[in-house]
């Protein structure tokens, strides 16, 4: 153990703090929360309410949030009034370019026709790429061994859904109310189709999470079109929301994690330090993939020994390509 | 006859991770601040880490020893895929109480300031390694496992081990000459550390 007591010289452990106890009691009543959540999403497939004690809990950030609504509504009004929207929504190039992709959506077939898919069945996704993985030194994030990974979850959220990775493990994703990041079709089907109160409930129900609403946004957006079947009407609505998002800009040039080239639509995230780019194919405008890219602005981490982050701009830290996506009949059942 | 904590834990009980978590929140929860230099990012890792834990329930073994080394593992891990992507299982996974922004530890600024200045130093100086270095630097010097529990928590041989931590030990010799480290050297022991106790490392030019 030698090796151990010369290494705790060379490196001194940096944590000199603790958890403070409000914290952990906090924390800790967080997950104890999710593992009963989880039980009884486990215990029963039928649909019974939600144990009072956790209906009770809702009810206040609820009525919070429709007093937050209806101040962003009237701000929004008045943005509109102003003609701001309209400089979101389409008259910038991004919002041209993000028009033209929901008109394309609107006419899309890449799935049987969506009212023709039953609530038992599955939504089947195949992307191949890596994800960032954080390195705690500079740049901070570097980007994984690409690999294919195939989902499947429920169409109305019912039944345990199951991820697949390159190896061939299973990871079983249990049954669950379904919600903006975690969405259903059934779900998708009863959002509003119009842009601006769409936008508006991204940003209610996604409060408090993220670094920004608009990163928020653009981040929910983005997971809901990669990796959800999304009816056509509300894919409209989407790219048009995502229109109105500030800071969405388009990038010329991009290149999936399968080599395909397109165009990106992409927002700051980190301070500006990553850019996250969602990729579409320049001709029919269908989605590709996404992936995030260093912008050379300091991440939080320190400068990498003998560089600078400047020198990181470019780098590409993840990267999802969609591959296939299609509607099965049972969890791991493969498109014929 | 008690049943153990172990086969409470693979039965599912609810309780039993709630002890589970008292027992163990403070050594994951700086595990990932080590890793991570970032008190959020800490917890996150910390409440994913329970999350997963009860999802891995049935894996625990029945018989063995401190759960400690199978949690800082599955923390490890948790950290290594701390990314936006597969947000999905990440929602199902974590959800975290909101963040109050209370100064923690007794507004001890000079403290705070001491312990970012180090964790820059100590940090600049973990860029020298690889991230599978890091990860046994963390496990075996500063959470205090023996090689066979860091080896069990990475789910690598024993040997593997032993040769990460002696490249990080050349490595990070070779570097001392660069790198200044302010901190007192610290005792390698099984008793208990205060971390906040400790007297504020001198300033060195």
């Amino acid at each position: 153990m030698n090796e151990i007591r010369e290494l705790a010289r060379l490196l001194p452990d940096p944590a000199r703090h603790e958890l403070p106890e409000g914290r952990q009691r906090a924390l800790r009543e967080a997950v104890m929360a999710r593992i009963d959540e989880d039980r009884t999403a486990g215990d029963t497939a039928v649909a019974n309410p939600a144990p009072a004690r956790r209906r009770r809990r809702v009810l206040v950030p609820s009525l919070v949030g429709g007093a937050l609504a209806l101040v962003l509504a009237v701000w929004l009004t008045s943005a509109f009034v102003l003609g701001i929207g309209k400089v979101w929504a389409g008259h910038t190039p991004a919002g041209e370019l993000l028009n033209r992709i929901a008109l394309a959506a609107a006419n899309s077939d890449e799935i049987q026709p969506i009212d023709q898919i039953r609530d038992d069945q599955f939504v089947y996704i195949k992307t191949y790429g890596a994800g960032a993985i954080f390195t705690g030194t500079a740049p901070g994030w570097s980007e994984g061994t690409p690999s294919p990974r195939e989902i499947w979850l429920s169409v109305d959220g019912s039944a345990p859904g199951l991820v697949r990775d390159a190896a061939g493990t299973d990871t079983v994703l249990p049954p669950h109310q379904p919600n903006i990041n975690a969405p259903t079709l059934p779900y998708l089907r009863g959002l509003t189709a119009d842009p601006d109160l769409l936008l508006l409930k991204i940003y209610r129900e996604t409060r408090g999470m993220g670094q920004s609403r608009q990163q928020e946004a653009f981040a929910t957006i983005g997971d809901l079109i990669r990796e959800q079947v999304v009816p056509p009407h509300l894919a409209v609505a989407l790219y048009q929301a995502a229109a109105r998002i500030p800071d969405v800009t388009v990038i010329d040039d991009v290149v999936d994690a399968l080599g395909r080239h397109g165009i990106g639509i992409a927002h700051p995230y980190a301070n500006g330090a990553i850019r996250q780019e969602w990729i579409f194919d320049r001709n029919t405008l269908q989605y590709l993939g996404e992936r995030d890219v260093l912008t050379g602005k300091p991440l939080g981490a320190p400068e990498p020994p003998g560089g600078s982050f400047s020198e990181t701009a470019g780098t590409v830290i993840a990267s999802t390509a969609v591959m296939a996506r299609a509607i099965v009949d049972h969890a791991g059942d493969l498109p014929g | 006859m008690e049943r153990s904590l172990r086969e409470r834990l693979r039965a599912g009980e609810p309780p039993a991770f709630g002890e589970l978590f008292d027992a163990y929140a403070r050594a994951v929860y700086l595990h990932a601040y080590r890793l991570t230099g970032d008190r959020g990012v800490a917890e996150d890792v910390l409440s994913a880490t329970f999350l997963q834990a009860w999802r891995l329930r049935e894996r625990i073994d029945a018989d063995g020893g401190s759960p400690r080394p199978w949690l800082l593992g599955i923390a490890t891990n948790v950290i290594r895929n701390l990314n936006r992507k597969h947000r999905r299982e990440r929602d199902l996974l974590v959800r975290v109480a909101p963040r109050d922004e209370q100064p923690d530890f007794a507004d001890d600024v000079v403290g705070r300031l001491d312990e970012s200045r180090l964790l820059a130093q100590v940090r600049a100086a973990l860029g020298h390694l690889r991230p599978q270095e890091r990860e046994v630097v963390a496990l075996c010097v500063w959470a205090e496992l023996d090689y066979a529990a860091a080896a069990q928590a990475l789910g690598i041989p024993v040997g593997t081990v032993r040769s990460r931590l002696s490249r990080a030990r050349r490595k990070l010799r070779r570097v001392r000459s660069t790198v200044e480290l302010d901190a007192p050297p610290r005792q390698v022991d099984s008793s208990r550390r205060v971390a906040t106790a400790r007297p504020a490392p001198e300033a060195k030019t």
